[in-house]
């Protein structure tokens, strides 16, 4: 994957569609401490992500290693950001992994079903949540592959549970 | 009869012989005379004369003396017979139970003669004659005034041959019904002279009538209280219905029987219910098919009165032995009223879908209430765990980065804050187990019981390193039909406990064991930690119970509850025994 309007000597942005200013800063404060180069776009709900997407497109902005997506969102819940995202016909293959508070296991099925690349229940503890962070820096900032089953979707429940 | 002949037949008799003697007379001197002229013209010589005379005369006397002898002899011996006839006639009226009997037609009636057998009714022959009693005097006196009636009728308009049926009250005997046939004797003028009957005993037919009608009356009410009315059919006589059926399809009882078409058309509304049935089945008795045996159900036309439910009854049965008028078959059948019934079932129908109805919207309500729990699990994943994740990310930001202007006291603080974050969200976690339990889909599965057991303790090690001397005592074959994450959550849940309540102990043990009984699995977790007291057995498996302080055994008060709501679901028993100091065992019992 390449971004083809950015700088090559910085490193992609990380997407983060989320609309808890909380759960925002504390990430933040978690990749900071992690010293992560990659700088951070915010979209606060599901419309602003849209946009983000017709944005990167367009090449008005640099397209996003990673898109961070929440489910619960205002307005467009980050299902439908998902399935619009993966229909669009430029950005259809951005990773996307889902950060969410939400461990009920329609809602995974259905983000694996829709093309989400992994699933991350949102850990209260805040040493789990550093080392969220750090396994997404680890996966898809610094090796930056998506790996392949991003498109084929071929993984079970059983799995995402485990995955869990 | 023999011993004093009627008039008439002696005055008869004397004209007989009188006219017999008349003639021999007549006769006997014609011949005198002639004869005494031939032989005076004939002979001449007077001793050949006086010698011819006196031959004829012993000729005379020889002659005579055979017709004499021909005519006693004939009427003797036809005396002889009628007096053996007599006697034998006599001997059967003796030894017949039929009492003859001969009255004059004249006030009284008295009784000019009674068979000899009259001893074998208790009665004086003598006296009857006699008149003492006189024949009426013996009548019932409640049937007297109507035969006298009668008797008066028939001297005056005949006919002259008629049965009357009374009640005679004898002496010995008692009361008697006879039935007496009778005959009139009249004179040329036409008035009766005597009245001539025979009387036979019918007491115990009389009997048996009575009997029989009783009967009938008994079937009669038992049908009419049971609005059940009976008939037969059979392909020559056909039908026979009884009284309560005529009531039944509402027709006079007194009326002929209908024939089947008639029946179908006017009686039955073939329409209804069994209705098409019946009318084929009946329609086919009337072709000369005979019928399975069946009960169908049919409404009485409404022509004939008020709503009726009938249900027929059809029976096949053999024809009476000896008796062939019926035919090859009979149908016995009979006619319930059932509209009561009827009634009741359409009632019940009607409340049957009502409940339906209303379960139906129970189940709506029902599925929208848990559609409301389900989204208020979702808003505690979601909304509970947000804020707690800021408390606990800030204190743990302010615990790293700020550690240096907290003095010892701020650090305690923030330890206690992330304290109360992690018991929150433990509580948090097991709250939205234990409200996605029902949806989650069960399985079967049959699963060896000594692996799970090894699977869950491995799965708990960690949190409980070595926690106590753990004895496993599951048969290696014993495997159980059920669903393996239900099993595992209740095993789990009781180990947790058991460790948790027995490691206060010098010697911590704990002992899973498990046994097949006759239509269970028995799973018992047993721990020698501090136990309980008896009067908590049942309260404990309720949810946020704790029996003991939160400082000294941490716990969300769900466990028990979750190993509950678990075990229900697996149709299993739970049970817990204890005593305080003294350890706990917990048992459950899957069905198999």
């Amino acid at each position: 994957m390449s971004a083809p309007m950015s700088d090559p000597g910085s490193p992609p942005p990380i997407c983060v569609v989320e609309d808890s200013p909380v759960d925002l800063d504390l990430l933040r404060h978690a990749f900071r401490r992690r010293r992560l180069a990659n700088p951070l776009t915010v979209a606060r709900d599901g419309e602003e992500a849209l946009a983000g997407l017709e944005r990167w497109a367009r090449g008005e902005e640099p397209v996003p290693a990673v898109v961070l997506l929440d489910i619960r969102l205002p307005r467009i819940n980050g299902l439908e950001v998902l399935r619009a995202l993966r229909a669009h016909p430029d950005c259809g293959r951005i990773p996307v992994v889902m950060l969410t508070s939400s461990a009920d296991d329609a809602d995974i099925r259905t983000a694996y079903e829709s093309g989400a690349n992994s699933y991350i229940v949102k850990p209260v503890d805040f040493d789990r949540f550093m080392d969220v962070a750090e396994q997404i820096e680890l996966y898809w900032c610094v090796l930056n592959q998506p790996p392949a089953s991003v498109f084929t979707s071929g993984r079970s429940p059983r799995d995402e549970d485990s995955a869990r | 009869m023999t011993r004093d002949a009627s008039p008439g037949i002696r005055r008869g008799a004397a004209i007989t012989a009188l006219g017999i003697t008349l003639i021999y007379l007549v006769l006997g001197l014609m011949w005198i005379g002639f004869s005494d002229r031939a032989l005076l013209a004939l002979v001449d010589d007077v001793e050949w004369l006086s010698r011819l005379q006196t031959g004829k005369g012993w000729a005379y006397v020889v002659v005579t003396a055979g017709l004499l002898f021909v005519l006693i002899h004939r009427a003797l011996a036809a005396r002889d017979r009628a007096a053996a006839e007599a006697g034998r006639a006599a001997r059967i009226i003796d030894h017949s139970p039929v009492l003859a009997i001969e009255w004059e037609a004249r006030d009284g009636w008295p009784v000019t003669y009674v068979s000899p057998n009259a001893a074998d009714w208790g009665l004086d022959r003598e006296a009857l004659l006699a008149g003492d009693p006189d024949y009426a005097s013996l009548i019932h006196p409640d049937d007297l005034p109507s035969i006298v009636e009668e008797v008066q009728m028939h001297l005056a308009h005949g006919p002259d041959r008629y049965t009357q049926l009374y009640r005679l009250v004898l002496p010995v005997l008692g009361t008697v019904w006879v039935e007496d046939r009778t005959w009139l004797s009249r004179d040329t003028d036409g008035r009766v002279t005597r009245i001539h009957g025979v009387l036979l005993d019918v007491t115990e037919r009389r009997r048996l009538e009575l009997e029989r009608q009783r009967q009938m009356e008994r079937l009669e009410r038992a049908e009419r209280d049971a609005g059940l009315g009976s008939w037969e059919y059979d392909p020559v006589n056909g039908f026979w219905w009884s009284d309560q059926l005529f009531r039944l399809l509402g027709r006079p009882p007194d009326g002929p029987e209908p024939d089947v078409a008639t029946l179908l058309e006017r009686d039955l509304d073939t329409e209804s219910a069994d209705g098409p049935r019946l009318a084929a089945t009946l329609r086919g008795m009337a072709a000369g098919t005979p019928p399975q045996s069946q009960y169908l159900h049919v409404r009485r036309h409404p022509g004939r009165g008020p709503e009726t439910w009938l249900r027929f009854g059809i029976q096949r049965a053999s024809s009476f032995p000896g008796e062939s008028p019926g035919g090859a078959w009979r149908v016995q059948g009979t006619a319930l009223d059932i509209t009561e019934l009827h009634q009741a079932e359409l009632e019940l129908r009607a409340f049957n879908a009502d409940l339906e109805r209303r379960v139906e919207r129970r189940t709506a309500e029902l599925q929208v209430a848990n559609q409301e729990l389900e989204s208020f699990s979702y808003a505690v994943s979601h909304d509970l765990k947000a804020p707690l994740r800021g408390i606990e990310g800030y204190s743990q930001l302010l615990e790293a980065e700020h550690a240096g202007r907290l003095d010892d006291e701020g650090r305690e603080f923030v330890r206690n804050i992330r304290q109360g974050v992690a018991q929150m969200n433990e509580l948090i976690g097991d709250l939205l187990t234990y409200s996605r339990m029902e949806r989650r889909p069960l399985e079967q599965r049959r699963i060896r019981l000594r692996d799970l057991v090894g699977e869950t303790l491995r799965a708990l090690e960690p949190e409980y390193p070595a926690a106590a001397t753990t004895a496993i005592d599951v048969p290696d074959e014993l495997e159980v039909e059920t669903d393996p994450d239900g099993l595992g959550l209740i095993l789990r849940n009781l180990l947790e406990n058991a460790f948790k309540f027995s490691a206060g102990r010098d010697e911590p043990r704990v002992r899973v064991a498990a046994q097949r009984r006759t239509s269970v699995v028995r799973l018992e977790v047993e721990d020698n930690g501090i136990g309980f007291d008896e009067a908590f057995r049942e309260r404990m498996f309720e949810i946020f119970q704790r029996l003991n302080r939160a400082e000294d055994y941490p716990g969300t008060g769900v466990g028990l509850a979750l190993v509950r709501r678990a075990a229900r679901r697996l149709d299993a028993r739970i049970e817990a025994e204890g005593r305080p100091g003294e350890g706990a065992t917990f048992r459950v019992e899957l069905p198999q």
